[in-house]
């Protein structure tokens, strides 16, 4: 009969229509703006529409999830921070659109250069958010935010972040980013195990070798 | 769904830049929504991707005004689709049973069981069914995927290298991707970017046949023949 497969596929969106409501019932009306519900809602278990009510909610953000990259600074115990960037300029180099600029920094007596920049800019416009700086940092100090909102009213300069709008501190880091954080903190322990170790091997060796010449010389 | 395992897994829904060489940027993350991921991927390929391709079939398949729009529109008989160097769903749409996977086994695609799906008819309700087909059989691959993928495993070998200098010379590797044949030729001179490379666009490829798929139908029916070509028009306007 002519229409009866019009009105299977208006069954199926009939289906979806009820699913809603059930779903509704379930959570007991607290189906949206709840967390747990919305982790539900979005998994595996979901029925009924996937609508997220956006700017009231928000869907969580995974861990991994990388949109523009920020600089790391330290807080020292004095209340001064510390830069990690020692403005090498390897992310700007592996930059794929090249939207990374640096600002090295010199000595204002000797002229010679000290590694810390004194200006950073990310043009995020032309930015992919590919992550490549972050992966190929050998100092961590510049990695990925999690912060996806930067709409802006302005669209002469107010998307060239510099070196104040980009500076955040390890803590914000460690808190979008634990496991990576807690990844990178015992490799940098174990490095300075490592290192302190290979110092000690080479004094004893040092030391050996002078009793070894003194013995001789007796 | 699949956008939350790509967002999870790589760091990004669309460009996902996972891939490296030599491996991956890195592991698969533990949890995704409070689930554990492996239950979470294997619940999506077993469960609910078949299901929403059933329910897909289900809403459309059988549908009077589909059918009617779509069977024998825009026919593209086999010897024509060869000829303008189709490939993918197009090709195989027309009665060709082409596919890269099976004619020129790359990867571990010879590990799985999966099947060619061909048309005979090459109209847009063929294009149609065989990408239902090919879902399926994607489907099915996922689900032996997830079945042998083993628990632990190196990720990343060697040393991660920003610009990898790739020795002099001149090579060709092809994909089968969504659309068809997806192929790069480069030329390097040894240093770290290629001297010369080419992109064999599938989606532009396919789309040179649309002026022959529209002869003898009406306006409306071009854009029903424009959209089971299905392209990417990023690939196309390179």
């Amino acid at each position: 009969m002519y229409g009866t497969g019009i009105l299977k596929g208006m069954g199926v969106t009939m289906r979806h229509l009820v699913d809603s409501f059930v779903d509704d019932m379930r959570f007991l009306g607290q189906r949206y703006y709840n967390d747990s519900a919305m982790n539900i809602r979005q998994g595996t278990e979901g029925r009924g529409v996937f609508t997220v009510q956006y700017p009231e909610e928000k869907l969580p953000v995974p861990e991994q999830f990388r949109f523009i990259p920020f600089l790391l600074y330290e807080n020292n115990d004095d209340g001064s921070t510390t830069d990690r960037c020692t403005s090498c300029g390897i992310c700007a180099k592996v930059c794929p659109p090249q939207c990374i600029w640096i600002e090295r920094s010199s000595d204002p007596d000797t002229g010679r250069p000290i590694p810390a920049p004194t200006n950073f800019y990310i043009d995020i416009d032309i930015c992919m958010n590919c992550g490549y700086c972050a992966e190929y940092c050998p100092f961590d100090a510049i990695k990925m935010d999690h912060d996806y909102e930067l709409a802006s009213y302005d669209r002469t300069d107010a998307h060239i972040f510099d070196k104040a709008r980009l500076d955040k501190p390890v803590e914000y880091y460690a808190s979008i980013r634990p496991t990576d954080y807690l990844a990178e903190e015992t490799a940098r322990a174990e490095e300075i195990v490592k290192k302190a170790a290979k110092k000690a091997a080479r004094k004893e060796a040092a030391a050996a070798k002078k009793a070894a010449a003194e013995t001789e010389v007796n | 769904m699949i956008l939350d395992v790509f967002e999870a897994t790589a760091g990004s829904r669309m460009m996902c830049n996972y891939m490296r060489f030599g491996g991956l940027a890195r592991d698969f993350p533990d949890t995704l929504r409070g689930e554990d991921m492996v239950k979470f991927v294997s619940d999506l390929v077993n469960n609910r991707l078949p299901k929403a391709i059933d329910e897909l079939d289900h809403y459309l398949t059988e549908n009077e005004i589909v059918r009617s729009r779509c069977i024998g529109v825009g026919v593209l008989p086999p010897e024509k689709a060869i000829a303008y160097s189709t490939a993918g769903p197009l090709l195989r749409a027309s009665g060709v049973p082409y596919d890269l996977r099976r004619a020129d086994s790359y990867g571990i695609y010879d590990r799985f069981d999966f099947d060619i799906c061909t048309r005979q008819n090459g109209d847009v309700y063929d294009r149609y069914l065989i990408r239902v087909d090919e879902m399926r059989e994607s489907a099915r691959i996922c689900q032996q995927v997830m079945r042998d993928i083993p628990a632990e495993g190196e990720i990343f070998s060697g040393k991660p290298q920003y610009n990898v200098r790739v020795p002099a010379g001149e090579s060709y590797g092809r994909v089968e991707n969504p659309k068809g044949e997806l192929g790069y030729y480069v030329i390097s001179n040894g240093k770290t970017n290629p001297y010369r490379y080419h992109v064999r666009a599938p989606s532009f490829v396919n789309l040179t046949v649309l002026g022959e798929l529209c002869k003898g139908h009406k306006v409306a029916d071009a854009v029903v023949i424009l959209g089971s070509i299905d392209i990417v028009l990023g690939e196309v306007d390179r």
